[in-house]
């Protein structure tokens, strides 16, 4: 039925090109961004699934019980993976990983480069983790030390080719060997890698069992036989615990229990601690609902325009009635229209999607990589059909069901108003999308403002001008404090500060027992700290409020320990005199303090975290084992020469490693990475809602103007001004404009608090903004009928009255 | 073939009831040419559209072909129109976005009339109209005339039994009126019964019998004495 009807619907859609133009524009528009949409779920939701019997590979996360505190991690201690698979018959197979958390310098003689995603595993992963090999053999390929396996893409940017089995590769400290070569891995994997080295022998050496039992260093995975139970492995884990790890348990007096978590659910349960970050699932839907919110707007833009049009096809469906044709008939014929329309959009949705993920760089904004592909999502093609059927169904659907009803009687003599009677639910249509569009609209400005307010917010430090060097390989980090004294003689430089992090990405926390000021007693609380060095302070332009800040020879006084602390926690702990107070830390296993700290400096508050978090006490310590980050202050106003003279500088005393470094301030503006992505994907969803609904209340306007054309002329001959008419016809809109904005507006203000609420500092939600919004609404609205009333009224009159 | 019997119209509108038609007692015979004529109102597009099957009537007996129209449901009537009555409106009402010939085919389409007969009746028809040579344009490049032959094609391809025609020439020049008046003359010659809604004498001149109606009742009834100049 729908087939025969094809031809017919073609000439349709091409004789009326602007219509058909406008409605597959939103058709198009709204199909591409539910492809993008379904590219993102499929990649979601299918994390880990990629590997050969996923179902039975398991991750073994470790629960603690530690003086009453119950915690899990996602980790556990090194020894764990071989002694599982010894212990249980269960276990296939098991292996441990170990990432590393930096960038690793490799070098090749055509290349050097930072690589990430390195990670060290024992010689059993690819048993647990089986994965095609292009070179090499997967059992043997981590079994000696100082062997590596790398991705086909690893492979070919260093050597230009797969086939480099025994070619050798540096890192800063090492040699290694490549033993074999993957064929690239999908990037929905919860422990990504794309170099796998294996385990240096001293790993092996230096682990006591009993001890690193109870450590959290690796991540443990097994492999199950088939059909294997993991409860029973939970259930059965006691006889494990007193055989390995019962001994240490009066001595941590705790308790330690694991709990194994199928590989494909990592991705989205990462709330054990010591894991790697993982997807949230409010931002899932929350991207799934913007995209259907898109797609329901592109079908209601095809509903209104076909609706406006169908005005003209009264009388043709009239005609085709009264020469024969069925309800049926007419159904179908506008059914065809649409669905072809539909399957238009289709393909025109699958170019927009290859030109935004392929040639625009909206993967970078949206900080994935979707790409169209057919062969590794192979139900995308299936759905799209199904989606674009249905959509030009339900599109359809209702100027089908609407002609089909006109009689045609009715319809050669404009009784009953017949033109009118389907007004009514257009206005509802265009109302709800005067509403999405209001409200979308309202949320993407305030979203910018929070945005805008992090970035100008005094974080309590000065982060211009200040570059940080992260020290990775051992040479480097065990020179840096000549580095930082080498650094400190340039004149270009003002000041150079070592520690443990770079300040604002973060602090740590533990266990402290601080002097109280009456009793003179010790409370116990849980604080946060940061490992800093000599010139932290100065460098970072935090105001000294008393005492003084760490200098150089306080790094070689290790038996009187000095620490500094911020205004809060002098404020917290009601410090009249905070000089001099003592902090305790570093407990025994009878629960004793063994070290004592002296204050000698509180400094002001400063955000020592992202701005999701509120300043909180803070203890800065001098403890150089950590230091791994130069931070430099440089001259502003010779920024360029002191980037060159520090270069000469590192250059001179560590040739081997390029110099490499970042700004702080801008580091720190990824902290707000997510957000910034959040309100740049509502940018584009609020330029693309705004577009449909534009295209929408022009519909509306053009169906409005349309239907009055004969009463506008009318008013014409009689006196009425052209403004005069405008107004007519808008004051029949802004029922609808008002309606929308009414509900629209509470909305938008519920959806902006609730994602105001990630932060500890936030702008306040202004009035003034609403109201802009709502009177630009109004405005652009008056514009749209403007144009369309001018249009019709100062076409001849007598023409339309004829 | 036609038999109305008392039938009567009624508008019913805020209480106020109005008869379009009122007691109208009609017969026409097969291949008969019948005119209805009356001034503006006076019920004569009520009377042809109640024929048509396009409208309903409040009280009285429409027998078509022997058959109780009264008793048919929408869908029956729906078939009884495709197959048997042919339409021709003042405004032509021609599908834009149609060519002649699809305009003409239209009918057989929803008749399901297999392709190869569609084509073939089709260019019999566009010969009988003479508008071959214009079969692949679309009704906006055709002057009046032509798209009202166009639509007597399209009335006439189902080879209809009743030819329904409300004021054909209405919207046409003299020399195409005549053009169109001619052709359903033919037609009526070749058998088809044609009931034609007229203003114009000059038309109704072609027609066998005149019904003149006033105020939505039959006041007169003649025939026409042949042959007209």
């Amino acid at each position: 039925m729908l087939l025969s009807k094809l031809p017919f619907a073609f000439r349709t859609l091409y004789r009326h090109r602007l219509y058909t133009l406008l409605n597959l524009g939103g058709l198009a528009i709204g199909l591409a961004v539910s492809i993008i949409v379904a590219l993102y779920l499929h990649g979601e939701f299918t994390y880990d699934q990629h590997w050969e019997d996923h179902q039975d590979i398991y991750r073994v996360n470790s629960r603690f019980d530690l003086n009453g505190l119950e915690e899990l991690y996602g980790g556990s201690g090194y020894g764990l993976a071989s002694l599982l698979d010894e212990h249980y018959e269960e276990v296939e197979a098991s292996t441990h990983l170990f990432h590393l958390e930096n960038s690793i310098f490799f070098r090749t003689d055509s290349l050097r480069q930072y690589e990430d995603r390195v990670a060290i595993a024992d010689s059993n992963f690819f048993q647990v983790f089986r994965t095609p090999f292009l070179a090499g053999k997967p059992d043997e390929a981590l079994v000696q030390p100082f062997s590596i396996v790398v991705s086909a893409a690893f492979a070919d940017r260093y050597f230009g080719s797969t086939q480099v089995l025994g070619r050798k590769i540096n890192t800063s400290n090492y040699e290694y060997t490549i033993t074999g070569v993957i064929k690239d891995l999908p990037e929905n994997l919860h422990h990504s890698f794309q170099v796998l080295i294996s385990e240096p022998p001293s790993i092996r050496d230096s682990n006591d069992l009993a001890v690193s039992l109870w450590q959290v260093s690796h991540y443990t995975f097994v492999k199950l036989k088939p059909d294997s139970d993991p409860y029973i492995l939970e259930a059965g884990f006691d006889g494990f615990f007193d055989k390995y790890m019962a001994g240490l348990a009066d001595f941590v007096q705790g308790s330690y229990q694991i709990e194994l978590q199928e590989i494909s659910s990592l991705h989205f349960n990462t709330n054990a601690k010591y894991d790697l970050p993982g997807g949230r699932l409010a931002y899932v839907y929350g991207f799934a609902g913007i995209g259907l919110l898109i797609l329901i707007l592109a079908i209601i833009n095809y509903v209104n325009m076909a609706t406006a049009r169908s005005l003209k096809r009264i009388r043709e469906a009239a005609m085709r009635k009264v020469l024969g044709a069925s309800r049926v008939d007419i159904r179908w014929l506008i059914l065809s229209e649409s669905v072809l329309m539909s399957f238009i959009a289709l393909l025109l949705a699958f170019a927009l999607v290859e030109i935004f993920t392929a040639i625009l760089p909206f993967n970078n904004a949206i900080g994935k990589n979707l790409y169209l592909n057919f062969g590794s999502f192979p139900e995308l093609l299936p759905l799209s059909v199904i989606l674009a059927l249905l959509v030009g169904l339900i599109s359809g659907s209702y100027p089908a069901i609407s002609l089909a009803r006109v009689s045609p009687l009715d319809a050669f003599t404009n009784k009953k108003g017949i033109q009118r009677r389907n007004s009514l639910p257009r206005k509802f249509l265009v109302g709800f999308q005067v509403c999405v569009s209001v409200a979308v609209v309202i949320t993407a400005i305030f979203m910018y403002r929070q945005m805008e307010f992090i970035k100008n917010r005094n974080l309590g430090f000065n982060s211009d001008h200040v570059l940080v060097i992260n020290v990775q390989d051992s040479t480097s980090i065990y020179r840096i404090q000549d580095l930082a004294t080498n650094f400190r003689r340039s004149s270009l430089v003002e000041s150079v500060t070592v520690g443990a992090s770079s300040t604002g990405s973060g602090t740590f926390r533990s266990l402290f027992e601080l002097e109280e000021e009456a009793t003179r007693n010790f409370r116990r609380i849980s604080l946060d700290f940061l490992g800093v060095g000599p010139q932290y302070l100065e460098t970072m332009e935090i105001p000294l409020l008393a005492g003084r800040g760490f200098r150089q020879e306080d790094l070689g006084d290790s038996l009187h320990p000095k620490v500094i602390v911020n205004r809060a926690l002098v404020r917290d702990m009601h410090w009249e005199r905070p000089l001099g107070k003592k902090i305790r830390s570093a407990f025994d296993e009878s629960g004793d303090a063994t070290l004592e700290a002296e204050v000698i400096g509180v400094c002001d508050d400063f955000n020592a975290q992202s701005l999701h978090n509120r300043m909180a006490p803070l203890i800065l310590t001098l403890h150089q084992d950590n230091f791994r980050v130069l931070q430099i202050k440089v001259s502003p106003d010779q920024m360029y020469a002191a980037l060159d003279d520090l270069e000469r500088r590192w250059t001179a005393m560590v040739p081997d490693v390029p110099f490499q470094f970042s700004f702080l301030n801008k580091d720190l503006l990824q902290m707000y990475d997510e957000e910034m992505r959040q309100s740049r994907l509502i940018l584009y969803l609020t330029i693309i809602a705004i577009l449909i609904s534009l295209l929408g209340f022009v519909g509306l306007a053009s169906f409005t103007t349309g239907l009055r054309t004969k009463e506008i002329a009318i008013r014409n001959v009689l006196g009425a001004g052209s403004w005069d008419l405008v107004n007519m016809i808008y004051r029949e809109l802004v029922a609808v404009i008002l309606a929308g904005v009414i509900i629209a507006t509470p909305l938008s203000i519920l959806i902006t608090w609730q994602w105001l609420q990630n932060f500890a500092y936030r702008t306040s939600v202004e009035p003034l903004i609403i109201i802009f919004t709502v009177l630009l609404t109004l405005v652009i609205g008056y514009g749209i009928v403007a144009i369309h009333s001018l249009t019709v009224s100062r076409r001849n009159s007598i023409q339309n009255l004829v | 073939m036609i038999r109305l019997h008392n039938i009567s119209k009624i508008y019913r509108s805020q209480g106020v009831e109005t008869r379009a038609l009122n007691d109208v007692d009609l017969r026409v015979q097969d291949g008969e040419f019948l005119s209805i004529m009356g001034p503006s109102g006076c019920g004569k597009t009520t009377l042809l559209n109640i024929i048509g099957l396009l409208d309903t009537y409040e009280e009285g007996l429409f027998v078509f072909k022997e058959q109780d129209m009264s008793l048919l449901d929408e869908k029956a009537k729906l078939i009884i129109r495709k197959e048997q009555i042919g339409f021709v409106f003042q405004n032509f009402n021609l599908i834009d976005d149609l060519t002649v010939a699809e305009n003409i085919e239209l009918p057989l389409h929803y008749l399901k009339v297999p392709r190869s007969e569609r084509q073939e009746r089709v260019l019999e028809v566009l010969d009988a109209i003479s508008m071959g040579h214009r079969k692949d344009f679309f009704p906006y490049q055709l002057s009046g005339g032509q798209q009202q032959r166009v639509a007597v094609g399209r009335a006439i391809v189902s080879k209809p039994a009743l030819i329904l025609a409300d004021e054909p020439t209405g919207n046409l020049d003299s020399a195409q009126g005549n053009d169109i008046m001619e052709m359903l003359a033919r037609l009526n010659d070749q058998g088809t019964t044609v009931v034609m809604v007229t203003h114009s004498p000059h038309d109704a001149s072609y027609s066998q019998r005149i019904v003149r109606l006033m105020d939505g009742e039959v006041t007169s009834e003649k025939k026409v004495l042949h042959a007209p100049f």
